[in-house]
């Protein structure tokens, strides 16, 4: 074990793991409405071929962008991600789930990349793991957790510190 | 030497490698890549190259002059001792184990891509990664080297492995120093900013900013101390022109690694900053934009295959450039 990896290890019974919920994701129809920004127009759904229900519009150079709430899917048309783009960029809070329909994880974006709180659960709907990114990097505490223990490691510019 | 690893096949995985249209070029092998077309007719040489008769070898010794016994196929191939003896469509001179050729240790003639076996174009040769020569698709296991088996998707002949140095390293090179294995996740042995090439040598990877949409990005300049995902393959696929309904398709495959680490996470939506780079720099966030997930692929959880299609009103041919958030930059020209 890395000296640096394990800064300390927080034996602190954790009260989550009590009250896990395990989410399940919404079944997105394919009429499903959008509430789409203006100057956008809603495309695909959860069988179409682009894999993903969102309000399109043309950016700067006339590339194909989405703007507006997301949803992507899986091919089977279940729910893989819901949140939503700023002119392209992934951006706010995406919530994800894995194929059988559990949430895995949410994560916070700005311009499309992590920038904020990002979790991963478990299958039966306790924290698996809690990250914090500012523009892409790791940023302070990251911490796993096993049986409601925490481990801790500190991050400065994406790295490990070392103390 | 340091330079940009863009023409090479690696062998990701031979179970789920798919199958290959060409591999891109960097942008100073483009006019390589054209002028490979008009000199195909000098022939491949390496599929005849055996010199006919017995070639049955174990050792260089057992050959004759001008021949090298090829570890693989245990047969005698033409030598060489620079690139200057080896045809556009095999330009390399190096040993088994990726080692140069020379005057005191020849090599044979090795090939880089499928696209430069079959003259800069597509067709039925492969570069062959069992034997780094131009052969043709391999059709079932009889046709491969004893040891491989046939991926008749790829018509690659994967598996075997070295003679355990039972030759006391008197073959064309498959003895000495391997320095990687290309069969395993990327970057194997040789860390980050490093790739392992098909010929098992650790090649360092460059911040390529040869092209205009990386230049115009303003992407930060990434060097080996960085912590992004490292680009280390972009593959030019079949066009799937499904995807752009007016205009003309051009679809390619992204292959990455993660960094020190870090992984990638099951779901495509997760999969941050992973840019597309218009000619003139805006950036284009690709698995919100271009990813389906069913096309974005996981190796172990360090190696990713990402394969979308950009759309473009070009009828020839597009430069593309691609970069993860604190990663490398990557120019490939796409064609048609």
């Amino acid at each position: 074990m890395n000296r640096y990896a394990l800064l300390s290890v927080v034996a602190a019974a954790v009260a989550f793991a009590q009250t896990a919920v395990v989410e399940k994701a919404p079944i997105i129809r394919a009429d499903h409405k959008l509430a789409c920004p203006s100057g956008t127009r809603q495309v695909g759904g959860p069988k179409s071929n682009l894999q993903m229900l969102g309000c399109m519009k043309l950016g700067p150079e006339g590339q194909r962008q989405f703007h507006g709430p997301m949803i992507s899917f899986y091919a089977s048309g279940k729910v893989e991600a819901i949140g939503q783009a700023d002119e392209g960029f992934r951006t706010g809070k995406w919530v994800f789930f894995d194929e059988q329909g559990i949430k895995a994880g949410e994560t916070e974006f700005l311009k499309g990349d992590f920038n904020g709180r990002r979790v991963f659960f478990n299958p039966d709907g306790s924290l698996k793991s809690e990250e914090n990114w500012v523009k892409g990097m790791r940023q302070g505490p990251q911490k796993t957790f096993l049986n409601g223990v925490a481990t801790i490691t500190e991050y400065k510019d994406d790295r490990p510190v070392q103390k | 030497m340091v330079r940009r690893p863009a023409a090479v096949v690696w062998n990701l995985d031979p179970q789920k490698t798919e199958q290959r249209k060409k591999m891109t070029t960097g942008m100073r092998g483009l006019w390589l890549t054209a002028a490979v077309a008009t000199l195909f007719a000098m022939g491949c040489g390496e599929l005849g190259g055996t010199d006919g008769g017995s070639n049955a070898c174990s050792t260089d010794a057992n050959c004759g002059t001008g021949k090298v016994c090829h570890p693989i196929l245990k047969e005698c191939v033409l030598s060489c001792t620079s690139s200057t003896d080896c045809p556009s469509t095999a330009k390399t001179c190096a040993r088994y184990d990726g080692t140069a050729g020379s005057a005191s240790a020849p090599g044979f003639c090795q090939c880089s891509t499928d696209q430069l076996c079959n003259g800069g174009s597509t067709g039925e040769l492969v570069c062959s990664a069992a034997t780094k020569r131009c052969e043709n698709k391999c059709t079932s296991n009889s046709s491969c080297p004893s040891g491989f088996t046939c991926d008749t998707a790829s018509g690659q002949c994967r598996g075997g492995g070295s003679d355990g140095g039972s030759d006391g390293g008197m073959d064309a090179g498959m003895d000495a120093g391997v320095t990687c294995n290309s069969n395993n996740a990327q970057p194997d042995v040789c860390g980050y900013g490093s790739v392992c090439t098909a010929s098992n040598t650790c090649e360092a990877i460059v911040d390529d900013r040869s092209c205009p949409n990386i230049q115009n990005s303003g992407r930060p300049a990434w060097t080996s101390a960085s912590t992004g995902p490292v680009i280390f393959n972009v593959v030019d696929e079949a066009d799937d022109q499904t995807k752009c309904t007016q205009d003309n398709a051009f679809t390619v495959t992204v292959y990455a690694y993660a960094g020190p680490g870090s992984t990638f996470p099951a779901m495509k939506s997760n999969l941050p900053g992973f840019f597309y780079y218009t000619t003139n720099g805006t950036a284009v966030d690709i698995p919100s934009n271009l990813l389906q997930q069913s096309n974005y692929t996981l190796y172990g959880n360090t190696v990713m295959g990402a394969k979308f299609t950009l759309c473009s009103t070009s009828t020839t041919s597009i430069v593309a450039g691609f970069g993860f958030t604190n990663g490398n930059g990557y120019c490939a020209m796409l064609t048609r």
